[in-house]
């Protein structure tokens, strides 16, 4: 059967366009909307008032509490507008600060933190990334008292049209490696691993060649992209001596670290910045001139629409990250926030009622194990979605459903159209025992 | 001429003669595949999409042949997309049986009309799960769409 033998598996890579192109710098926004909460009543301190003139760079106030607690910049000049709830990517609504841009951007006086003299001090160190805004893992790194032992980062690009990643090792690779040495010196920690694919040889080659005099610096080649959500996965698989064993192996603590995070580093360290500004690739049907941009964070999603040459007519459906993993947002107010990696508008097509047949709904799974052909964390989807329709929670659990990175290739290769990344969520939420909008029987109504 | 070609294609056989197709136009087409999730939102990533025809001067539909009609994806295009009135269109539809070939015309024919288009020409392949899609074939295909070129030259 032709719907066996020809195995198009994976969506197609650099299908977006932007890869071929430098990376501009986008426009100053009229506002930005920069969010103080990143989940339902998380504790936070504004220190500005509305009214007040603020410069690009300028402390507004900290999120969080605690080891979680992270400073806040104003990202462009100009005059606090509003604070209030505003729309957040994550679907509720934060409290927000409002700047009216001025147009200047005039930034405040730079203090490397190279200079100031820190660089013994572990603990006024990272005190010092925190007052920049860089999100690092800090929770892990006060548990273990400022001594991880590794780190990982992913500098794969999971999703398919996004380029973002590449495109700061292709045009920052030296800054990358000097910010990935001052986390290293840091942290004191004993290696670094970088993964990149291996049909990229133009990046490794780069990677490798300012990174070779730090010995402590591994570049290593993988096969396939993996999402972010598998690291944890990957770390125990590379790091731990028994990858297999269910329990938390405690003597290698491995932190997960950005790309865009180390390039912040480098930026504070070196000169002074904190983290205001983001590289972002904007792709999508719904675009005609796919790019990579350095935009400010709290820029609204309908300015960078616009300025790649889109309109709103046709768009269909906005995700904030790539097509597979994004998160779909609900209006073109939301803002830009920090870790965001591209921004994924697609068309949508409205088809015909009496024109839909039985092919575009759901069948019975037809065991054709695609879905295990794709899985980034060798786990049985198909099975597992099985046991999860028929309530079999704790079968689920036994076959590995919280190893689910729910990176929705299964999803996107299964010919049945059984929604599994749905029933992978559901397991995980019953199980847990959690309340969710998500349930059996909204599901049946879905498919 | 700036030619476009618009096609939906599920096991690779309406690619293939689309491919043929764009041979037969010495290349200079561009090339649109549409594949939606069923919510409606298109899969592909790439800018080619385009909903607005205005551009273009002749304009090649093709799809499969679903229960003897226009398959889903391609209606939605039609009647969603901008600029089609007094375009030339061209259709080349492909299915398994010989059979659905008049009906699948008829309902091609009835749908463009409606959009106010002028069916320039039309084709039909006959393709039993790609077993029966021959070199032959592909080239037949390929002499339509030099032709129609021809013939919308003059």
């Amino acid at each position: 059967m032709p719907t066996f033998s020809r195995r198009n598996l994976f969506p197609p890579r650099l299908g977006g366009g932007a890869w071929s192109k430098p990376s501009q710098k986008a426009g100053i926004p009229e506002r930005v909307i920069i969010p103080f909460q990143e989940a339902i009543s998380m504790p936070c301190k504004i220190t500005v008032h509305e009214g007040d003139r603020v410069k690009a760079g300028e402390k507004i106030g900290f999120m969080g509490n605690g080891d979680t607690c992270i400073a806040v910049h104003a990202s462009t000049s100009g005059r606090v507008d509003q604070i209030a709830p505003m729309p957040h990517p994550l679907g509720f609504n934060a409290l927000s600060v409002v700047i009216a841009s001025d147009g200047k951007d005039e930034g405040v006086e730079a203090k490397p933190l190279g200079a100031s003299g820190i660089g013994s001090n572990k603990e006024k160190m990272f005190e010092a990334l925190r007052e920049m805004g860089i999100p690092l893992n800090y929770p892990l790194l006060a548990k273990t008292g400022f001594a991880v032992s590794r780190l990982l980062i992913n500098a794969t690009e999971f999703e398919p049209p996004l380029t973002s990643g590449h495109h700061l090792i292709k045009e920052h690779g030296p800054h990358i490696i000097e910010g990935l040495k001052v986390l290293l010196s840091a942290c004191s920690a004993s290696q670094a691993v970088i993964l990149i694919e291996k049909d990229r040889p133009s990046l490794i080659k780069t990677l490798k060649g300012f990174g070779s005099e730090v010995p402590a610096i591994t570049i290593r080649g993988v096969n396939h992209p993996y999402p972010d959500t598998a690291v944890g996965y990957l770390a125990k698989k590379l790091f731990s001596k028994k990858p297999y064993r269910i329990t938390a192996d405690r003597r290698t603590e491995v932190m997960t670290v950005d790309l865009s995070s180390l390039f912040a580093i480098y930026n504070a360290w070196f000169w002074g910045m904190p983290l205001t500004e983001q590289l972002i690739t904007v792709v999508g049907s719904a675009i005609p001139n796919p790019q990579n941009s350095w935009v400010k964070i709290g820029t609204p999603l309908a300015n960078l629409v616009q300025s790649a040459g889109g309109t709103s007519s046709p768009l269909g459906q906005i995700t904030l990250g790539g097509p597979l993993m994004g998160l779909p947002q609900s209006s073109l107010e939301v803002p830009i926030i920090k870790k965001t990696k591209g921004v994924c508008a697609s068309v949508a097509l409205l088809f015909d009622e009496r024109r839909r047949s039985r092919f575009y709904k759901r069948v019975p799974c037809i065991k054709c194990a695609k879905c295990v052909d794709v899985c980034p964390v060798s786990i049985i989807p198909n099975l597992i979605a099985d046991f999860i329709d028929n309530r079999f929670f704790s079968d689920a659990a036994r076959r590995g459903v919280f190893l689910c990175a729910e990176c929705g290739l299964c999803e996107y290769v299964c010919p049945s159209r059984i929604p599994l990344l749905e029933l992978m969520k559901l397991g995980k939420v019953s199980l847990k025992g959690e309340q969710s909008l998500l349930t059996q029987s909204n599901l049946k109504l879905l498919s | 001429m700036k030619c476009a070609i618009i096609y939906c294609s599920k096991t690779g056989n309406t690619e293939r003669v689309a491919r043929a197709i764009a041979h037969g136009l010495n290349g200079s087409v561009k090339m649109v595949k549409l594949d939606f999730t069923p919510e409606g939102i298109l899969k592909d990533f790439s800018p080619s999409f385009t909903l607005d025809l205005s551009p273009f001067e002749l304009i090649f539909l093709g799809g499969w042949v679903m229960v003897m009609r226009v398959h889903p994806y391609l209606y939605a295009y039609i009647k969603r997309c901008s600029n089609i009135e007094g375009k030339k269109v061209a259709g080349f539809l492909t299915g398994g049986a010989v059979l659905s070939r008049d009906h699948a015309f008829k309902d091609f024919k009835g749908v463009i009309e409606q959009r106010g288009a002028e069916l320039a020409g039309f084709s039909y392949t006959s393709t039993l799960l790609g077993l029966t899609l021959t070199r032959k074939k592909l080239e037949v295909a390929t002499g339509f769409a030099r032709d129609l070129m021809k013939k919308c030259n003059r």
